[in-house]
């Protein structure tokens, strides 16, 4: 069991890194260039966070940090700001992994959410501190409760439909 | 054994915490460079898109055709509606050309009259639209011109009509052309008949406002606004769109550029003129270098 489980964690390195770049490509096609008031949501926050609670080791840091640096590239975003936000909300997930295990899926829904709101405020104030003009807060708003809106729909996917499910209670071998 | 495993799985840990700890300190030094020496890091950035956009372009052509297909046959939805407003709008269209045509032939009797030479004509070179922003905050676009067509920072973009923004980051095989109505555009703009002058700010909508207007009472809604050209970035006259008055009571600008079906824009070559750097150059002809001695022979006196 636990060799076909690292037999396939680069396989699904790879389908993260490729999901990612897939997202970043749909961001820059040139469908609209008109400014559109809703943001999007993060799915790829969503992503990582269940793949973090379910098999961590699918994520390790580097490739959420290399992950998001392409998307701060990309996207014209501050350098570096939001990757660490991000990479912060991942280890705090990380470290609070047991929790999830006992836990219904509404506690987890509300913990992630409440992680990237966190997320977003801890950007918002980095920026507005070091006095780069900052995204207007409606749209951060909006896109809490996108992302928020969203988990439950990416979990399905990855429980129902990729399969990737918590360790069980006892299942638990050395690696924890 | 238990304990050797143990053992293994800490250190395996407190590595992955010193790396954790190098990325962390690696992603803010970057975010600092960015602050702090900006021009530099977005030039670092724009020679990293410009080394992958230009590859994705196989991919990027075919879905946007797609999303341009489907949006046209939205279209065929209410052809006939369509027709009607064109043919209301040919109608119109020809009053006016007649008008066009009886005032061009004025213009070149009084320019005759005058004897008057015109400036060269700003010569133009057109690209295709690479990419989206990708951020709802930054409204901009990469194109596929860059430093081998001898793109320079600062150029305006135009599409067929009006004045689109400007380029902002120049690649060697692409450029970015950062939009009128971006949160970081402000240009220059005369209002025209009053010929007020104000500064034309983006905010990330598609009506960027007029700030710094003198006299707004002499401003009506649908002036038109163009390009003053103070600060020798934009040549002047560049028609930018028409004065509009929002219910907040602010003169804003509908713009005549077309932002939704943007697939081609041209960027307008313009060499801004000299900058006058020495001010006593100005009053006077210029006098023979003796006179710099002035002083010398004030003190033998």
């Amino acid at each position: 069991m636990s060799t076909t489980k690292l037999h396939h964690t680069w396989l699904f390195q790879l389908a993260l890194i490729l999901f990612s770049a897939l997202i970043i490509f749909f961001h820059l096609i040139p469908f609209s260039l008109t400014p559109t008031p809703l943001p999007t949501p993060d799915i790829l926050f969503c992503v990582i966070s269940a793949l973090i609670i379910r098999r961590p080791e699918i994520v390790p840091f580097w490739i959420v940090g290399l992950i998001y640096f392409g998307f701060d590239v990309f996207l014209m975003r501050p350098l570096g700001a939001w990757t660490i936000c991000i990479l912060g909300a991942a280890m705090v997930l990380r470290s609070n992994r047991d929790a999830f295990r006992e836990n219904p899926f509404l506690f987890e829904w509300l913990y992630t959410s409440l992680i990237f709101l966190l997320a977003l405020i801890v950007q918002q104030t980095f920026l507005a501190v070091s006095f780069v003009p900052t995204p207007p807060a409606l749209s951060l708003v909006w896109e809490f409760v996108f992302t928020a809106a969203a988990y439950p729909i990416v979990l399905f996917v990855i429980t129902y439909i990729l399969r990737i499910k918590k360790p069980a209670l006892g299942a638990l071998g050395y690696k924890g | 054994m238990a304990g050797h495993k143990g053992q293994d799985y800490d250190f395996g840990r407190s590595i992955r915490r010193v790396l954790f700890g190098l990325a962390f300190f690696f992603l803010l030094s970057t975010f600092l460079f960015w602050r702090i020496d900006n021009p530099r890091a977005e030039q670092m950035r724009i020679s990293i898109l410009d080394k992958v956009i230009p590859n994705m372009e196989w991919a990027m052509a075919p879905i946007t055709r797609v999303s341009q297909i489907v949006e046209d046959f939205q279209s065929y939805g209410r052809i006939y509606e369509q027709n009607q407003e064109l043919r209301r709008e040919l109608q119109q269209m020809k009053a006016w050309r007649e008008a066009a045509i009886q005032l061009e032939q004025e213009k070149a009797r009084l320019l005759d009259l005058n004897n008057l030479r015109l400036p060269p004509k700003l010569s133009i070179i057109s690209g295709v639209v690479l990419t989206d922003s990708g951020s709802p905050f930054r409204q901009s676009a990469l194109i596929n011109l860059g430093k081998r067509d001898g793109i320079v920072d600062g150029w305006a973009a135009m599409d067929g009509l009006g004045l689109l923004g400007r380029i902002s980051g120049v690649g060697e095989n692409s450029s970015r052309v950062v939009f009128l109505i971006d949160s970081n555009s402000r240009v220059p703009v005369t209002i025209k008949p009053s010929n007020q002058k104000a500064i034309l700010s983006g905010d990330n909508t598609l009506l960027p406002v007029l700030d710094f207007i003198e006299n707004t009472d002499l401003v009506q809604p649908g002036d038109r606004i163009v390009t003053s050209g103070d600060g020798g970035v934009f040549p002047p006259d560049l028609l930018v769109g028409q004065a509009v008055l929002t219910s907040d009571n602010r003169f804003r600008t509908r713009l005549s550029a077309d932002y939704k079906r943007l697939e081609f824009m041209r960027i307008v070559r313009h060499s801004p003129g000299l900058p006058i750097t020495d001010p006593d150059r100005l009053v006077g002809p210029a006098l023979p270098s003796e006179t710099i001695a002035f002083p010398a022979t004030d003190a033998n006196r």
